[in-house]
């Protein structure tokens, strides 16, 4: 199934149901139906023999079918969880503090149109690239795959990184900041762009 | 003018407002991390780039060439500091302005 088939069809679920209680105000309105108007168990629903729903007032039906319609696509249509992992490595001869960094693979779809591009993604994170840092080193690269891990766990091993320069070849050349600016300190959270 | 008029012009404006946020023009800024003395690249360092408005980018490390590259930067009149910190220790920053669609910045030797 196409991910536009798949997205009009979480849409046309809530849109049904919408027109259904809608529907039945109205036909509450005309008088059509009546909430008054009961009947001895009107409406039924069992399953399993175990758990029985019974109303004298069938218009209410109408009601829980819309929102049922409402409902289950909202459920269905939530994006999937990425469940958490934990990695494992052992740095070997590295004198400067290690970073990690995770990349996402990409995601590649066939475009057939004529010049506007409408598609929707429904992104799976499985391959991922780790790239281990330390400064004056160069950096490695592991690639994982989520579904593969053994107890959510990726272990990397001993990670062994050659360096390149040491600090000392680095001077600092620190622009001063005016007093009229504020910036953000290292420790906030990336807010805005990417990096590769 | 009548409550319910003045509700949909309110809804009309705030649902154009987020479209026009969100495509804001943008940049990629490209820049490469030498060492002073020898010119050799400086691999494994952080970069960010800090804006007094936007707040701290999501940071990125040099490569094993020192280049590093920033992309979905927001293009502003307002200049940006980029800062490279070896491990958690800043050793280098200065103001880039981000006016261009595509920013290469000179090579930077520390």
């Amino acid at each position: 199934m196409g991910q536009d088939t798949f997205s009009f069809l979480l849409l046309s679920g809530p849109l049904c149901g919408i027109i259904m209680v809608l529907g039945g105000i109205l036909l509450l309105y005309k008088g059509a139906i009546t909430l008054s108007g009961a009947a001895e168990d009107a409406l039924s629903v069992e399953f399993r023999k175990e758990l029985r729903i019974t109303t004298q007032y069938p218009a209410l039906g109408i009601f829980v079918i819309g929102l049922l319609f409402v409902a289950i696509p909202a459920i269905l249509g939530r994006p999937s969880e990425t469940q958490p992992f934990t990695i494992k490595a052992k740095t070997v001869d590295v004198d400067e503090p290690v970073s990690l960094r995770l990349i996402a693979g990409g995601w590649n779809q066939n475009l057939k149109h004529s010049g506007q591009i409408i598609e929707t993604h429904h992104p799976y994170v499985d391959t991922l690239q780790i790239v281990v840092t330390a400064p004056g080193y160069r950096p490695l690269t592991r690639t994982i795959q989520l579904s593969a891990l053994d107890n959510g766990t990726a272990d990397l091993g001993e990670i062994r990184l050659e360096q390149t320069i040491s600090r000392d070849l680095i001077s600092s050349k620190i622009a001063p900041v005016p007093d009229h600016v504020q910036l953000d300190d290292i420790n906030a959270s990336g807010s805005f762009g990417g990096a590769q | 003018m009548k409550p319910l008029l003045r509700i949909v012009l309110l809804c009309l404006i705030c649902v154009t407002a987020f479209p026009a946020q969100s495509s804001q023009p943008q940049a990629t800024v490209m820049g490469q991390l030498l060492t002073g003395g020898s010119s050799q690249p400086a691999p494994g360092l952080v970069v960010s780039l800090v804006h007094p408005q936007f707040g701290r980018s999501v940071p990125t490390s040099s490569d094993v060439y020192g280049r590093f590259t920033f992309f979905g930067i927001p293009m502003n009149r307002v200049p940006y500091y980029l800062e490279v910190y070896w491990g958690n220790q800043l050793v280098y920053r200065n103001t880039i302005y981000v006016s261009g669609d595509h920013v290469n910045l000179p090579p930077i030797f520390l």
